[in-house]
């Protein structure tokens, strides 16, 4: 019955796997093997990286769920907590970009490593960090992408959550980053076709004026408008907060800065993925959310909100048109859940491994132990998501403000500010985690509020101990005047800047 | 030749630019958008879907124009 998506579904999976065949012979011929496992080489232009940025941010939740969403809880929320990100890129871009891409660092935590003065209490603490928050939104996308296997093969959500995470587990495993970027790109690809068609789609079958659908779709769902009926406004803000601060933190996506060819093309990078994904947002919200009205209640509610998606394409669509879809659909699942894995290993086998356990690791060995990790995480939280959490998306997005709270103040205030310190950075990521934890599971709070706390004690924390305790040393200082300077961005090494100095 | 004791150096463009996100957010989040309505929706809606691509058009526009400076300031330098 559903021969020709999965015949397409399958020449995509294949697609997929051939790149990460190609990955890995490009990875073992090389002599930087590390720096292409977990950079891409460091050459990813600037289309191509911001193809892969949209692709790693654009999840099942954006597009798959996106119209459901707002549906459910109003336009006025998921526009804040979607410019959230869009913003946090534009943020990012100007706080963080050019000093982590500057630094030739490969993960998060090696970068913090650096600017605090090698503390092996940061080595420990961000990557534990990173794995609690970063495995928490692994699972959820697990689960987008057993749903979405499970629609089109019509097998049950276990078998297609199987089948979909070996394929990325495969790729990842073998690839790493070149793998996930050159899939990225197919899958960022995908995405703008697909979104771009069911526009085009929603256009041409439009039963009235735009103006008026839309008018009389809040009139038929009068939350669709409203503000704060379906979440209180700390609630908004929260979740803006959360997501314009998570991008300059959230390994998967800061990742891509170390990808960049230079400082400059990951700002640029950065911001053109989020023109280019705010206006398929934008399209999904305005154009696409309205016709769930036009559909049955009883079909609604026989189908996960996360469907209806699928449910308007059908309407508009036949069977090979509806197979692009669910490839473009599976693709925006796969682009973030590969990211996360990725992130997640490097921050045990890079992190933890090669930076604590065993420090004269040699390349070999690490990306060994990197496909190994790859491997058991996959695994570990494919059986985990076979019976996902009943709150899987409060637990998610509580997931990403415990990062942010543990390890935002410590990498902007780091980057920017000349006294913090390593006293300073391990208090506030302690403060800040701590602090978030007993909000979201002690206090009975507002969705997403928990950061309106959490954020500001870390801020409060990293600032007053920096303060009264002593300044980092000048060689860091150097170091970070350095990351700051157009003379690293021009690609001048950090060895041949300490000769010149 | 230490310019500042405490702060790394943020180009001024940049800083205006960040100055401006916060103004906008909470220009928006002020009470009185929310009664307000345009085709249903309510204008602290709409407030966050024009930043949908005020942002990242400013966050090119200042690249493009950081690099240009950058790149004159470093001609005349030769």
């Amino acid at each position: 019955m559903r021969a020709t998506e999965i015949s397409i579904i399958i020449v995509y999976i294949l697609l997929c796997i051939l790149l990460g065949f190609w990955a890995q012979k490009k990875i073992s011929s090389s002599n930087s093997e590390i720096d292409n496992y977990y950079a891409a080489g460091r050459n990813i232009g600037t289309v191509a990286n911001s193809l892969a940025i949209l692709a790693a941010l654009g999840s099942g939740g954006s597009f798959m769920a996106g119209p459901g969403s707002v549906w459910q809880l109003g336009i006025p929320f998921l526009s804040w907590m979607t410019v959230g990100s869009i913003v946090g890129f534009a943020l990012a871009s100007i706080l963080v970009a050019k000093p982590l891409r500057n630094s030739k660092k490969v993960t998060v935590t090696e970068f913090l490593t650096d600017r605090y003065d090698g503390s092996k209490a940061i080595k420990i603490a961000v990557p534990i960090v990173i794995i609690m928050g970063s495995g928490m939104y692994l699972m959820s996308q697990m689960k987008a992408g057993g749903l979405i296997t499970s629609y089109v093969t019509g097998l049950s959500y276990e078998w297609g959550l199987v089948i979909i995470a070996l394929v990325f587990i495969l790729y990842v495993s073998m690839g790493g980053m070149l793998a996930v970027t050159w899939t990225n790109l197919v899958q960022g690809f995908l995405m703008i076709l697909i979104t771009l068609t069911l526009l085009c789609a929603s256009l041409i079958h439009l039963p009235t004026a735009w103006g008026d659908f839309i008018k009389e779709t809040t009139v038929q769902n009068s939350n669709l408008g409203t503000v704060g009926s379906t979440v209180p406004i700390a609630g908004y803000l929260g979740a803006f907060v959360t997501w314009a601060t998570a991008v300059c933190i959230t390994p998967h996506l800061v990742m891509r800065i170390f990808t960049s060819t230079n400082a400059r093309s990951a700002k640029l990078s950065l911001n053109i993925s989020m023109l280019i994904y705010g206006i398929l947002m934008l399209g999904l919200v305005f154009f696409i959310t309205p016709y769930i009205g036009t559909l049955e209640e009883t079909l609604l509610q026989s189908h996960a909100s996360d469907m209806w998606l699928l449910l308007i394409a059908e309407s508009f669509f036949g069977p090979i048109m509806m197979g692009i879809i669910a490839a473009g659909i599976m693709a925006a699942v796969m682009s973030s859940t590969d990211s996360l894995l990725l992130a997640i290993s490097s921050a045990v086998a890079y992190d933890l491994y090669k930076g604590v356990i065993n420090t004269k690791a040699d390349q070999k060995k690490t990306l060994w132990v990197s496909m190994v990790v790859t491997w058991f995480i996959g695994l570990v939280v494919m059986l985990l998501t076979l019976n996902p959490p009943q709150y899987l998306v409060v637990l998610y997005t509580g997931a990403v403000g415990f990062m942010v709270a543990a390890l935002f103040s410590s990498m902007v205030l780091g980057i920017w500010w000349k006294h913090a310190n390593v006293q300073g950075a391990i208090t506030s990521i302690l403060v800040g985690g701590i602090s978030f934890l007993i909000s979201f599971f002690i206090f009975d709070m507002p969705y997403n509020s928990e950061i309106l706390i959490a954020l500001p004690l870390s801020f409060l924390t990293m600032i007053t101990v920096s303060f009264y305790t002593e300044r980092p040393s000048k060689e860091i200082l150097k170091k970070m005047e350095n990351y700051h300077s157009n003379k690293a961005e021009e690609g001048i090494s950090n060895e041949s800047i300490k000769k010149v100095t | 030749m230490e310019k500042n004791k405490n702060w790394f150096k943020m180009p001024k463009k940049d800083a205006i630019f960040l100055i401006g996100i916060v103004l906008y957010v909470l220009m928006f989040f002020l009470p009185w958008t929310y009664e307000i309505k345009i085709l249903g929706v309510s204008l602290l809606a709409w407030g966050g879907a024009l930043l949908f691509l005020l942002a990242p058009i400013t966050g090119i526009i200042l690249t493009l124009v950081n690099a240009h400076t950058e790149n004159n300031q470093g001609t005349r330098g030769l």
